[in-house]
């Protein structure tokens, strides 16, 4: 437990998120944190990997919408990948997947992103 | 004082503040607190003030003390204080910036000096402070002390303004044979004749000094606001000059944010391109330098220095960072010590006595019992490459033994009954397991653990898993939150039949009512500083039935999914 980790990497000027572990307030909050800070930094497009959260409960969903507006008003766009049917389905349900698209794969959000898909 | 020529920025605030001094009137004047970030350059803009009034004007005596120790005992404070004062008051009255110069001098040189000048004002300040001494009395000899500005200043100019560097220390100083300084000043700033201008740590001033009855409305709060994105640019410029470094300013502008218009930052950083000899003409080479200067260099120095200070015991200075990098605090958000101390399984008194530290040290605020991190980025990265290199030296098998004791390999389950045929392996038409669950954070996972060693007796697709697991999560954490069970325990039971799989979790705490849940609202949720309320209708959505079911005592809520057309229950099968 509390083992949650985000790994960071970028791509030309998108950052690629990837986290591990269960994300409750305590992920979604080291999301968001992370989040503003590549903002800050001046990316405006966001992947995030699910690959290694497949465990995600209500209030890290409404954290995630909270990013997903943050960054819509800094007129950036935020991505999910790698989420687990059921959680695309929470996703769809919570209004997440509306202003955030879910994507199979990185390297399709990546394509989609830079236009080449 | 730092050099002329490494000063830059800050000179608007420096005039803002003389012109105000220089305004002063036989009127009682407003006290002013200059409130700014750590290292953002308060203390330097007040000893420029003090050069600025001793140079420049004659209308007004100035002072200027930097509490830089803690004294404990008073007797030590008053002498020190007055030695200050009193060179200050000579270097002034004969207009001799010499007398200033930081050579060590004695309160009995002092006393000497003083006494040879045949100068009655001063000649009287040691006949009291003997007397004090003598008698003994020790809060006499403070309040000597505190009003010497005033007494000074009227056997001079007629006017005072004492400049008091780093306030907040002398709420460290506990005497038990004095009433405290803090308790001492607010008497001492109340005349008229002699204003105060003083620098600290603002939530720590705010809460114990400053919110005293007696400091009521006389102070002026300045705030020191971060340096614009043009000024930040000519400090770097400037500093880039004066330390001989090559700099493209169109080129790094981008990079100069890092610093959060924090001069200290910026000379760290600077310095050290200067002593590498490396040119500041790209992004890359100032970030490579930051990450240097967060990691090892002066700043990582200097924050190491503050904690070490704080924190002897290097398990204690751990939590410490724990504390900081607690995602709620890390993001500047209050949070309860309580929940702070729950949330990391850690000692409610311990983190009172590691939260009280950090805030002495300015490197948390907090009132009233919450606490926050302070706004200051650069300090974040610093926390940022302290965990990660805690997390690569061994933190990682600590979670990993850890996990291993939370989540054991073997069965979490008791199996309860099985229709009155026997247990395990036989054919049976139902079949219940039971777990009991601490209510303590994350164990939620415990029991969606539980939940996939019973789904794999039955042929339940991925992904209806994942949704009995949600449910079954949301439900657990609805109990920890909102049942106040005394017990602290959640009772949950799996149940296996034919057709279905029904889970019940149970606490005695209070009843819960569905019907006063309102409906999600979105915006509502995202505005709510929990950002709770999507549970019930999460669980509804996941699973094919949800009944609170009616019980004497605390909440049962039963959930059920059934099986899908192509689903066998494995028992069954053999």
């Amino acid at each position: 437990m509390g083992s949650f980790q985000v790994d960071i990497k970028f791509a030309d000027d998108v950052a690629i998120f990837k986290t591990s572990g269960y994300i409750n307030d305590l992920g979604g909050e080291r999301i968001e944190k992370e989040c503003e800070d590549v903002l800050r930094e001046g990316y405006r497009k966001v992947i995030i990997n699910l690959k290694d959260s497949p465990i995600i409960n209500s209030i890290g969903i409404s954290i995630l919408i909270g990013i997903t507006d943050r960054i819509n008003k800094a007129d950036g766009n935020l991505f999910f990948t790698n989420v687990t049917n059921s959680n695309a389905k929470v996703f769809d349900f919570m209004g997440l997947s509306k202003y955030a698209p879910i994507f199979q794969t990185v390297e399709d959000a990546v394509r989609h992103v830079s236009g080449k898909a | 004082m730092t050099p002329e020529d490494q000063f830059f920025g800050r000179k608007e605030e420096i005039k803002a503040l003389a012109d105000r001094i220089l305004s002063l009137t036989d009127l009682p004047v407003q006290n002013c607190f200059l409130m700014g970030p750590r290292r953002a350059g308060s203390s330097e803009i007040v000893r420029r003030v003090y050069q600025e009034l001793f140079l420049n004007q004659d209308r007004i005596l100035p002072f200027y003390y930097h509490f830089e120790r803690i004294f404990n005992d008073p007797i030590h404070f008053v002498m020190d204080y007055l030695t200050a004062l009193i060179r200050q008051y000579i270097a002034f009255t004969d207009k001799d910036p010499a007398i200033l110069l930081p050579e060590i001098i004695s309160f009995h040189a002092i006393e000497k000096i003083s006494r040879d000048r045949s100068d009655p004002g001063l000649e009287q300040l040691f006949n009291d402070f003997e007397a004090a001494d003598q008698a003994p009395d020790k809060e006499g000899l403070v309040s000597l002390a505190l009003n010497a500005p005033l007494r000074l200043a009227s056997i001079s100019t007629g006017y005072g303004f004492m400049i008091l560097d780093h306030l907040h220390l002398i709420l460290q100083m506990k005497w038990a044979s004095c009433v405290n300084l803090s308790e001492l000043y607010p008497a001492a700033m109340g005349h008229s004749r002699v204003s105060y201008l003083f620098t600290g740590l603002k939530s720590l001033l705010l809460r114990e000094f400053l919110s005293q009855e007696s400091m009521a409305g006389s102070v002026y709060c300045m705030d020191l606001s971060i340096m614009s994105e043009d000024k930040v640019q000519d400090v770097f410029c400037g500093l880039c000059e004066c330390y001989k470094v090559k700099t493209e300013i169109d080129a790094v502008r981008q990079e100069l944010y890092r610093f959060y218009g924090i001069p200290f930052y910026m000379v760290s950083l600077v310095r050290r391109a200067g002593e590498l000899k490396i040119p500041l003409t790209s992004p890359e080479v100032i970030r490579d330098l930051y990450q240097q200067q967060i990691s090892t260099g002066d700043i990582a120095f200097y924050y190491e220095s503050l904690l070490n200070r704080c924190f002897r015991d290097p398990l204690e200075k751990r939590d410490a960072i724990r504390i900081l990098y607690l995602p709620p605090v890390f993001s500047g958000k209050n949070i309860g010590i309580e929940e702070l101390a729950g949330r990391l399984s850690l000692d409610l008194t311990r983190v009172r006595e590691i939260t009280e530290s950090l805030i002495l040290a300015g490197l948390l605020e907090g009132n009233y019992g919450m606490v926050r991190g302070i706004q200051d980025p650069v300090f974040g990265d610093f926390l940022r490459m302290t965990q990660r290199s805690w997390l690569s030296k061994g933190e990682q098998q600590d979670r990993r033994r850890e996990a291993q004791t939370v989540f054991p390999e073997v069965s979490i389950l008791t199996e309860m009954k099985s229709n009155g045929k026997s247990d395990r392996g036989e054919q049976g038409e139902k079949i219940s397991f039971g777990l009991v669950l601490p209510m303590v954070s994350e164990t939620e996972l415990v029991a969606a653990r539980a939940l996939e060693q019973v789904a794999e007796r039955v042929d339940f697709p991925d992904e209806e898993i994942g949704k009995i697991r949600m449910a079954l999560i949301e439900a657990c954490i609805n109990s920890f939150e909102h049942s106040g069970s005394k017990d602290g325990k959640i009772y949950i039971t799996f149940t296996l039949d034919k057709e279905k799989l029904s889970i019940v979790v149970e606490d005695k705490g209070i009843s819960f009512d569905p019907s006063r849940v309102p409906v999600p609202d979105r915006e509502k949720i995202l505005a709510a500083p929990g950002r709770r309320g999507w549970g019930i209708e999460l669980i509804k959505s996941l699973m094919d039935q949800v009944t609170f079911e009616d019980v004497p005592v605390g909440t049962k809520l039963r959930m059920i999914k059934y099986y899908p057309k192509e689903a066998g229950w494995k028992a069954q099968a053999g």
